[in-house]
């Protein structure tokens, strides 16, 4: 008797398949208003009734022709592992477009379960299905859920546990006989061919093993290059290429449209069946809340003002309600700073926790408030379904540059991180628009990269910090562009890919999945603080500190800021800076901001902690006092840290970054990267360095 | 006529999909088929993407995808958005999309229309009254 089963959860995008997910397992994966927020296939285990569920969570797909990498993901699970059942979950306001989903599913011979979720929203529109009839006519449970609170998932898992209890006891050949009697009929011409296909494809006892015949068949008849792929695993490849093609073509010169339209119509002739007899609409006139909304933000005319709107309020906002937080933290550092100070008796163990830990980490901890309502409100434009109408809004601008409307979305997810945003690209469809959109997504300055613009900006712009920050951005903006357009006329050349994209309806973001995911975008940070960071900045302390300057070579009577230059000069890093120097200086930078910007790789934020160790010579262990030894240095100018920002924007974000663009891309496609933001980034700032001072600006 | 050439709020009833392989595919698997009827909810800026509700499925496609589907159209959005009726249908072909060419969003009788027809798609509603 077997107690453990593999269950998937698929169905179109947007429906709430992780929804379902997380209320299942209770896990807390990611969740939000617009198609593709899922790209890659999640595992969680539920026990119930003492059966030992594995549950995977899908990418969302229109059908199981698959051209993004996220849908290719779905669709080879399902080939590949064959799960032992599909829950196919369906938005009950209109699940016409759903059944067509679900009968693909239903041919690949696996049992489907159909969740008709967000039930409530269906009853709010006026719609009804009357499931029990519905699954007579499908020959499948079907069961009403709502995602978001909760309800009716208990029941699909008893559904689902049922099935699979009355498949185990009827055994194999009852099933098969009863999924084919529920099977879906292609009319008489199709059907024709299929058999004949069919036929064939059964002479490999391994191959049918391996592949349901009859969905292979469709495919093939689809023109489905997948399919032909499968197919050389075949003994007669050979004989049914020719014969698949002829077919296809016979049904084209017959039906006088594509061949793959005309199996689509056939099913959707058949959903349509379904759908009338099962689904009542209460005709309602009423204006829908949505379309009301659309009317303004996305007008022709006011979409993009507005949206740039929003893009500067989240930023203000960010500024605005941070400020008083990074306050209280950069003040309860510097007392920490102090008690250590004076509770650990002088020496190297007060030196590492007062300078490099408390100065290195410090820093960084203090911009915690800031990640977070920058999350917040990335969060909340994710959640209400605003991000999908950036796509309409921005396409014909992308345009110009060769990318779009659907790039931008992993573009924004770029302020928050670069990781999940690269990652997010799987959802295009073509190749080269996912490596361009990855390549230049590092422009989108990540929450990593704010603290130093920050402390900088802080440091140096003190009348108007904010909009100094924000035009850092701006160039990262532009500059992201602007590199889509040249590699899309250098190296990626070719023809525009079509857009096609789906519009969710406005929707309330739900306060738990705000607080799950920034809570753990939140503790992302945390941690990292807490472990590379700090790591770092211990690193960056004793690289600092040793070997220690002999007392001997010290005049006597120099002033201790000048000993401590001395002394830091003397040590390894001061020595590594040496080497480097020559290569930053054509920028404005000493050899302690080369060692900030090389430390950055490990993670952006490590350059405030550098930064912080580097300058604690004095006694700044928190960001106040860091700011003022900044300030005190005669070599930083507002122009020396402006060229500091612009620098850290351009050149290769962090590690974890990188490795994600190489996962994504590959070698080459990294090497490219890196050696572009590179030379980018230092001929950029060369250039700005230069010419502002020749303009005599900010010196 | 193709969608591509229809302005906002005219409705329209998909008769055929003119391109194989991967859009035409896609179009069909998003809810393109065959007697669906739909709407134009709006037309981005210069000829930018349209928004077309077909079969209460809202989706997002460029004009150039919108130029494979081939529709009837069952009802021209009425006139009274700064230009004739007439003056705007001249204008389609030299003007496209352009700014100049009505002012959908104005007109309170359609934006009704719009929405019910997107909840609803198998009701043929009445002509809204041209002011
Ligand atoms: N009103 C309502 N909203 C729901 C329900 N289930 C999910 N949602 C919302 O629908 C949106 C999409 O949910 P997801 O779980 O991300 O959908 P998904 O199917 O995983 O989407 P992809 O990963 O993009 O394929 C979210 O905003 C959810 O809060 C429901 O039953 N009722
Ligand atoms: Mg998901």
């Amino acid at each position: 008797m077997k107690n453990s089963y593999l269950i998937a959860l698929a169905g179109n995008p947007n429906c709430g398949k992780t929804t379902i997910f997380n209320a299942i397992t209770g896990a807390h994966h990611k969740v939000g208003n617009y198609p593709g927020v899922t790209v890659e296939k999640r595992e969680g285990q539920r026990r119930y009734k003492g059966y030992d569920l594995r549950i995977v969570d899908l990418p969302g797909t229109y059908s199981l022709t698959a051209y993004s990498p996220d849908e290719m993901a779905a669709r080879d699970f399902l080939l590949t592992e064959k799960p032992d059942a599909v829950i196919d979950v369906m938005d009950s306001s209109n699940i016409e477009r759903h059944l067509y989903l679900c009968m693909q599913f239903r041919e690949l011979g696996v049992p489907v379960i159909g969740a008709l979720n967000m039930a409530d929203e269906a009853e709010a529109a006026g719609v009804l299905i009357d499931a029990a009839q519905l699954s007579n006519l499908m020959g499948m449970p079907f069961v009403r859920t709502v995602g978001s609170k909760g309800r009716g998932v208990e029941n699909l898992l008893d559904a689902t546990v049922d099935l699979l209890e009355k498949l185990q006891r009827d055994g194999p050949e009852a099933s098969a006989a009863a999924a084919l009697s529920h099977r879906m009929h292609y009319g008489p011409e199709l059907e024709d061919k299929l058999h004949e296909l069919c036929t064939l494809l059964q002479q490999d006892s391994a191959f049918v093993a391996a592949f349901p015949v009859r969905w292979l068949a469709i495919k093939l008849l689809e023109k489905d290059q997948d399919a032909y792929k499968r197919l050389k695993g075949h003994k007669d490849e050979a004989l049914i290429v020719p014969k698949a093609i002829a077919a296809a073509q016979w049904l084209e010169k017959h039906f006088g449209r594509d061949a793959e339209i005309v199996v689509s119509e056939q099913r959707y002739a058949f959903v349509h069946g379904a759908v009338r007899e099962t689904v009542s609409k209460k005709p309602l006139l009423v204006q829908t809340v949505t379309e009301n909304i659309d009317k303004v933000l996305m007008n022709r005319f006011l979409g993009l003002p507005i949206f740039i709107g929003v893009m500067w309020l989240v930023f203000r906002l960010t500024f605005a309600l941070g400020e008083a937080p990074v306050g209280w933290l950069e003040s309860l550092f510097g007392w920490l700073g102090g008690v250590a100070g004076r509770v650990i008796p002088e020496g190297f163990f007060q030196a590492l926790v007062v300078d490099g830990i408390i100065g290195g980490i410090g820093g960084v901890f203090s911009f915690v408030p800031l990640i977070i309502i920058l999350f917040f409100l990335l969060s909340i434009l994710e959640d209400t379904g605003y991000m999908a109408r950036v796509a309409f809004i921005t396409d014909k601008f992308l345009h110009l540059f060769g990318l779009h409307g659907q790039s931008f979305l992993p573009m924004i997810l770029g302020f928050g991180c670069s990781v999940p945003a690269i990652m997010a690209t799987r959802t295009l469809r073509s190749t080269r628009d996912r490596i361009v959109t990855s390549m230049i997504i590092p422009f989108m300055s990540c929450g990593a990269k704010l603290p130093v613009y920050v402390l900088l900006a802080g440091a140096f712009f003190p009348q108007n910090p904010s909009l100094a920050v924000m035009t850092i951005y701006g160039v990262g903006v532009a500059l992201a562009f602007l590199s889509a357009l040249l590699f899309k006329s250098t190296l990626l050349r070719g023809e525009p890919t079509p857009f096609v994209m789906e519009l969710p309806p406005y929707r309330a973001p739900t306060w738990s999945g705000l607080f799950w995911h920034v809570g753990e975008k939140t503790l992302t940070y945390v941690k990292k603080a807490g472990t590379v960071i700090l790591a770092a900045s211990v690193l960056i302390w004793a690289l600092t500190t040793f070997p220690v300057l002999p007392e001997a070579s010290v005049p006597a009577g120099l002033p201790e800021a000048e000993v401590s230059r001395l002394a830091l000069e003397h040590s390894i890093a001061g020595s590594l800076g040496r080497v480097i120097e020559p290569l930053v200086r054509p920028l404005g930078f000493d050899w302690r901001i080369g060692i900030a910007v090389i430390t950055g790789f490990a993670a952006k934020e490590v350059v405030v902690s550098t930064l912080g160790v580097m300058y604690a010579a004095g006694s700044a262990e928190d960001s106040i006092a860091l700011t003022a030894a900044m300030q005190a240095d005669p070599l930083f100018s507002p122009l020396v840290a402006f060229s500091l920002m612009l620098f850290i924007l351009i050149i290769p974000p962090c590690f974890a970054a990188l490795a994600t663009l190489k996962a994504e891309l590959g070698w080459k496609w990294l090497g490219v990267s890196v050696g572009y933001m590179l030379t980018v980034g230092w001929l950029l700032t060369f250039a700005v360095y230069s010419l502002g001072r020749l303009a005599g600006w900010g010196i | 006529m193709m969608l591509a050439e229809l302005r906002a709020y005219d409705r329209f009833k998909v008769l055929a999909i003119h391109t194989g392989r991967e859009t035409g595919r896609r179009l069909a698997d998003m809810g393109f088929t065959k007697d669906s009827e739909g709407r134009v909810m709006r037309c981005g800026f210069l000829r930018g993407p349209m928004h077309v509700c077909v079969g209460g499925y809202h989706l997002l496609l460029r004009h150039s995808e919108a130029a494979a589907v081939e529709v009837e159209v069952l009802e021209f959005a009425p006139h009274g958005h700064g230009l004739g009726r007439g003056g705007r249908r001249g204008l389609r072909r030299g003007f496209g999309h352009g700014a100049l060419s009505g002012k959908p969003g104005l007109c309170h009788g359609c934006e009704t229309d719009a929405a019910a027809a997107c909840q609803d798609s198998d009701a043929i509603r009445t002509e809204p009254s041209a002011t």
